[in-house]
């Protein structure tokens, strides 16, 4: 007797297995803070030895139409910079005592104007102080609340005019004089 | 008195549709030994199976930095592991493309400070891979976004061509040099960044 030999289905034919992703952290978070300090920086030299030459006219009093100016560049990187001028008159270094008729001291007006800007758009501006080197006292002030000294070339001026002895005659020698410029970020 | 002679029997294939038999689905039919031919068939199962790809960080990028006058420059490394059965993917997005501060900044200043981020991804049997990209490139907004933005997936990110085990460290470095750039970086204390990490297997 044939024996039959059947196949049997206990199966479900072609079937196929996939791997489950196992469940794990798939993301990071970096959080990063920091801040950035108020300064002042001078872009190149700030601050100079200033020659005016022979102070006095043909006829021995102070000559007419003296004058310096000098510009400078800096970065200030915040608003309301404390801004102050302090100018010493020009003084003879070897004769402390002038007689009557001669003189040794002579003063003069220095000022100091800086380029700022406010709001994007807003129309650039000039900060001006002036400061008598008669006055032994300094002149200062601040930019203001909002206001930036200009990122620019050439963003400071000095200059000293109104040179004044009188009429006495200059008393022969070096006179040096000083005007220092501050600038104290907020 | 028995009965002789033969009788056939043709067995069909058939059941539930789930079954599948390859090479067609005819009818066939073994005897036994001496009793006739075929003495066997031969029922092929074709059997497939995959492994899915199986990613995770067993340490995941996670960091939060201060950094004091950050305009004179800042590096710092957040380290990572990856764990993954297969090949990988990292990708990073920044939340501003810079660290940002708030405010309005006049011409000729900015409240955006720039920043480097550099992926470094390390895996078995010394498989790396490396890219760096610039903050303001990994940001959804940028215009010319770099390789390794965006959320990983099987073809979005840095890909790491290997396994691994979750042992080998990598890291995502932030750095800056001083700050040097034409604008200057506006005086505050509030310039922040977000940088989200993720992961995928890759294909």
């Amino acid at each position: 007797m044939k024996r039959l030999l059947i196949a049997s289905a206990a199966f479900a034919g072609a079937f196929a297995l996939a791997g489950a992703a196992a469940a794990q952290d798939l993301d990071g978070t970096i959080t990063i803070e920091g801040s950035v300090g108020a300064k002042c920086s001078a872009v190149g030299a700030f601050g100079e030895t200033v020659d005016l030459g022979e102070l006095a006219g043909a006829n021995g009093q102070l000559a007419s139409g003296l004058s310096l100016t000098r510009t400078y560049s800096v970065i200030c990187n915040g608003a309301n910079v404390g801004v102050s001028i302090d100018a010493t008159s020009l003084e003879n270094e070897t004769v402390l005592t002038a007689p009557t008729g001669y003189a040794r001291v002579i003063a003069y007006v220095a000022q100091v104007d800086i380029n700022t800007v406010e709001n994007p758009g807003s129309a650039a501006d000039v900060f001006t102080l002036t400061d008598d080197s008669g006055d032994a006292a300094e002149s200062s002030g601040s930019l203001g609340a909002g206001v930036f000294v200009a990122n620019s070339a050439g963003n400071i001026t000095i200059s000293a005019d109104t040179f004044d002895a009188g009429t006495d005659l200059l008393i022969a020698g070096d006179y040096s004089a000083e005007i220092v410029v501050t600038l104290t970020p907020s | 008195m028995g009965l002789s002679g033969s009788i056939r029997i043709a067995i069909i294939a058939s059941g539930a549709a789930a079954l599948l038999w390859a090479g067609g689905a005819a009818a066939q039919t073994a005897y036994a030994v001496g009793q006739g031919s075929p003495n066997s068939i031969t029922v092929p199962i074709q059997v497939t199976a995959s492994v899915g790809g199986a990613c995770g960080f067993d340490i995941a990028p996670d960091g939060d930095y201060f950094f004091a006058n950050l305009d004179l420059g800042f590096t710092q490394d957040t380290v990572f592991a990856i764990n993954c059965n297969g090949a990988s993917r990292v990708a990073v997005t920044s939340a501003n493309g810079g660290l940002l501060a708030g405010g309005t900044a006049p011409n000729g200043f900015s409240l955006i400070a720039p920043y480097t981020v550099e992926l470094s991804l390390v895996g078995d049997d010394s498989v790396t891979a490396a890219a760096s990209c610039a903050a303001a490139d990994l940001a959804l907004s940028a215009a010319s976004p770099c390789s390794f933005r965006g959320t990983a997936s099987e073809i979005v990110g840095l890909e790491l061509g290997g396994p691994a085990d979750g042992t080998s460290q990598s890291y995502v470095r932030i750095s800056a040099p001083a700050y040097s750039g034409p604008e200057a970086l506006v005086a505050a204390s509030g310039y922040e960044d977000t940088l989200t990490v993720t992961l995928a297997a890759s294909l």
